[in-house]
């Protein structure tokens, strides 16, 4: 039966006014197949959609275009009048004759020329366009978390609070990451997280016996990830633990939160890290803990005497194309700030000077909480330190001072380097395992929501993982993950819109789409007479492509995007019908 | 069209080339009216018989535009695209089409000026090499 091709065009004002709709109209009516041409103001707007579904329902068309603007506003339209009417989804066709033809061309008899091509194209397309019912992805009701930190642990508590088996996999002994080993938090710089209950900012931080406690959680600590295979809805994961025996586990969905680890200060010699007295400020925190739970007092490493003068560096490994990364990590001023008004507390009388380039706070509080260290005497010198060495006892830091604009020396105590945060070991070989990319940084590539609803991986960042950000936003990330990845447990995943569809008659088992596919979606199903026909595995195909225009047969092409609709579309444009 | 245009042709990989074009919209960047696009989901869909077939067709050039390196939606699509599209070039040589008239460019979602710049370059160079010498032939 031949195809009813409905043709609509969303032509408001900045359309209309370059590209003439009467000749497209005109022109279109004459093209083959073609059953109804109408025109509408907005896409928006409910009367273009009823209209489209009146004519799809009355049987006049059952193929449609839409003409107007950039894709993804249609994106809903074509869904609703989907569902509405029942026409298949993938029997629509979309041309832009907004952002690539009547806001780019100056001249209006141009730009309707291009528009009539376009247009064209798009018809020859729709002609050809075949509907494909939908594959539901079951996906099973568990959910692996790889990273037992604060985004981790708040991710698998929203999980198992829902009732999905969750499983933790942490590679330390310990739950609770980084943010378990400080002494204090910001703005609340005199409680750690497992603390008094009442602090309002300490009840947002999930807490490790919630998460032994909760019946859904498993915790496995002392392993790692080793294998993932699988797909969306169906992932097969081996977790090896510290002797290195192997279990497996099936799961529906993955949370990876497996933060960051901070900048090594020996990469930048000159900072002296080698000196005993030169410390990072993560081993500042475990000398705060220790100091706060003996009850003696922080002194330093070398010869136990208390410091009188320290020095807190910052931006290590940050901010530095030379011998760091060049991105910020957010939370070095915030907590630098706190780290010296706590030494200020601890030795009223001691110098406690932070030698900066910017200071950067992100969050709301941050400039009370900045005016409040100035005010207890905490000495701010904007200035690059250019080397810490040790003189004698003391270690001379050299550093400039751009406000008195002279260089400074400064004969310290103690040295502590506000380091940076890096992609954490074995981000890379994870990526790897479950085909998610890193960014130029080499963090994972943030979450985007805007494209989530497409995702067809079942694998979400949360935290430090995805780049440096504080601990309220970790645990937020966290929810965030959690949340789609319920979400899709419940709800099951849909096969991807253009995905690969073999031609069994055509297909000569040559395996060449197999060894192309990113994502080892094809599988060679092998028949009676020992031929090899190429299987794709729906819930793993994301639709790419890359088989069908390796195929040297011909045998498999996306929906959506055969061989035959590109055709089409490129004799449209050389003058055939 | 009875004048030489030249009438152009693009690939263009919906996620980032494709994107790029629509910014060039959204920024009101202005450019020469003679290319016509043709969407797909990744550069490395581009079967090497289709831009042989817009030839064979009189098209006088072609531009495939992906992600650029490292940053493809689907992993290494693009990797394909630049190994095919360098091939095909000799080969276009062969049949007497100018490989020039084929174009790879790596164009970013946000890269509306240099979509708009290169099908401008395109322009001006294939009016310089004329109509596609297969025109009219099969």
């Amino acid at each position: 039966m031949d195809p009813k091709i409905g043709l609509y065009i969303f032509g408001y004002e900045e359309i209309s006014d370059k590209i003439d709709m009467e000749t497209i109209k005109e022109f279109v009516k004459e093209l083959p197949n073609v059953e109804v041409v109408a025109e509408h103001k907005r896409a928006c707007n409910k009367d273009g959609a009823e209209s489209i579904e009146e004519d799809i329902k009355a049987g006049k068309v059952d193929r449609v275009v839409l003409v107007g603007c950039s894709s993804k506003t249609y994106r809903e339209l074509v869904k609703k009048i989907a569902e509405d009417t029942e026409l298949n989804r993938r029997l629509f066709e979309h041309v832009n004759i907004r952002e690539q033809c009547a806001l780019v061309h100056k001249d209006e008899e141009k730009a309707t020329e291009k528009a009539k091509d376009l247009v064209k194209m798009g018809v020859a397309k729709a002609r050809l366009l075949t509907p494909l019912e939908d594959e539901k992805i079951t996906v099973k009701p568990a959910s692996l978390v790889i990273g037992g930190g604060v985004a981790g642990m708040q991710a698998a508590l929203d999980l198992g609070n829902q009732g999905f088996k969750t499983y933790l996999v942490e590679r330390e002994q310990e739950l609770g990451g980084r943010a378990y080993s400080l002494s204090m938090t910001y703005p609340t710089t005199n409680c750690g997280i497992c603390c008094i209950h009442d602090c309002k900012n300490c009840i947002l931080t999930p807490k490790t016996d919630e998460v032994y406690l909760n019946d859904n959680i498993e915790v496995i600590t002392s392993s790692e990830v080793a294998e993932v295979t699988g797909n969306v809805g169906d992932y097969k994961v081996k977790i090896k633990d510290k002797d290195e025996s192997i279990r497996e586990i099936e799961v529906g969905a993955i949370i990876v939160a497996t933060g960051s680890k901070t900048f090594d200060p020996n990469k930048i010699p000159v900072y002296g890290y080698e000196c005993e007295d030169v410390v990072t400020s993560l081993d500042l925190e475990e000398m705060i803990t220790s100091q706060r739970k003996t009850g003696g007092k922080l002194l330093r490493p070398s010869d136990g005497k208390v410091p009188k003068t320290i020095s807190f560096i910052q931006c290590v490994g940050s901010r530095d194309i030379n011998q760091g990364n060049p991105y910020c990590s957010l939370v070095c001023c915030t907590y630098a700030i706190g780290q010296a008004m706590e030494l200020k507390k601890m030795y009223p009388d001691s110098n406690v000077i932070i030698h900066y380039i910017d200071l950067r706070g992100p969050y709301r509080g941050f400039e009370e909480f900045y005016k409040e260290a100035q005010e207890m005497g905490v000495i701010f010198v904007r200035g690059r330190v250019s080397s810490v060495e040790k003189v004698g006892d003391k270690l001379l830091v050299r550093a400039e001072d751009t406000i008195d604009g002279d260089p400074t020396e400064v004969r310290a105590d103690m040295v502590v380097l506000s380091v940076g945060q890096e992609p954490n070991d074995g981000t890379e070989s994870l990526s790897k395992m479950l085909h998610k990319p890193l960014d130029i940084d080499n963090f994972f590539k943030e979450l985007n929501l805007q494209f989530l609803p497409e995702d067809r991986t079942g694998i979400f960042i949360a935290g430090c993982a995805q780049g440096p950000r504080g601990i309220r936003y970790s645990i937020a990330d966290g929810k965030v993950a959690a949340e789609y990845a319920a979400n899709l447990m419940r709800e099951g995943a849909s096969v991807v819109d253009t995905i690969a569809i073999v031609n069994e008659d055509v297909c000569g088992g040559c395996r060449t789409c197999e060894v192309v596919c990113p994502y080892d979606a094809i599988n060679m199903r092998k028949e009676d007479e020992g031929k090899l026909i190429s299987e794709v595995i729906t819930a793993a195909c994301r639709g790419c492509g890359i088989c069908g225009s390796t195929c040297p047969a011909g045998a498999i092409s996306m929906v959506q995007f055969t061989d035959e609709q590109i055709f089409a579309q490129i004799g449209a444009l050389a003058g055939e019908v | 069209m009875t004048d030489f245009g030249p009438k152009l042709l693009g690939f263009l990989c919906e996620h980032c080339a494709y994107t790029g074009a629509n910014k060039a919209g959204f920024n009101r960047i202005q450019y020469p009216p003679n290319m016509r696009n043709i969407k797909v989901m990744c550069s490395g869909r581009v079967d090497p018989t289709f831009i042989l077939d817009a030839f064979r067709k009189g098209i006088d050039g072609i531009l495939v535009a992906g992600c650029h390196p490292g940053e493809c939606h689907y992993e290494r699509g693009n990797y394909k695209t630049m190994r095919r599209i360098a091939l095909l070039k000799n080969m276009l040589q062969q049949l007497g089409i100018e490989p020039e008239r084929l174009r790879l460019e790596w164009i970013a979602a946000d890269e509306g000026d240099k979509f708009a710049a290169v099908v401008e370059e395109m322009v001006n160079e294939i009016k310089q090499l004329g109509p596609n010498p297969v025109k009219g032939g099969e």
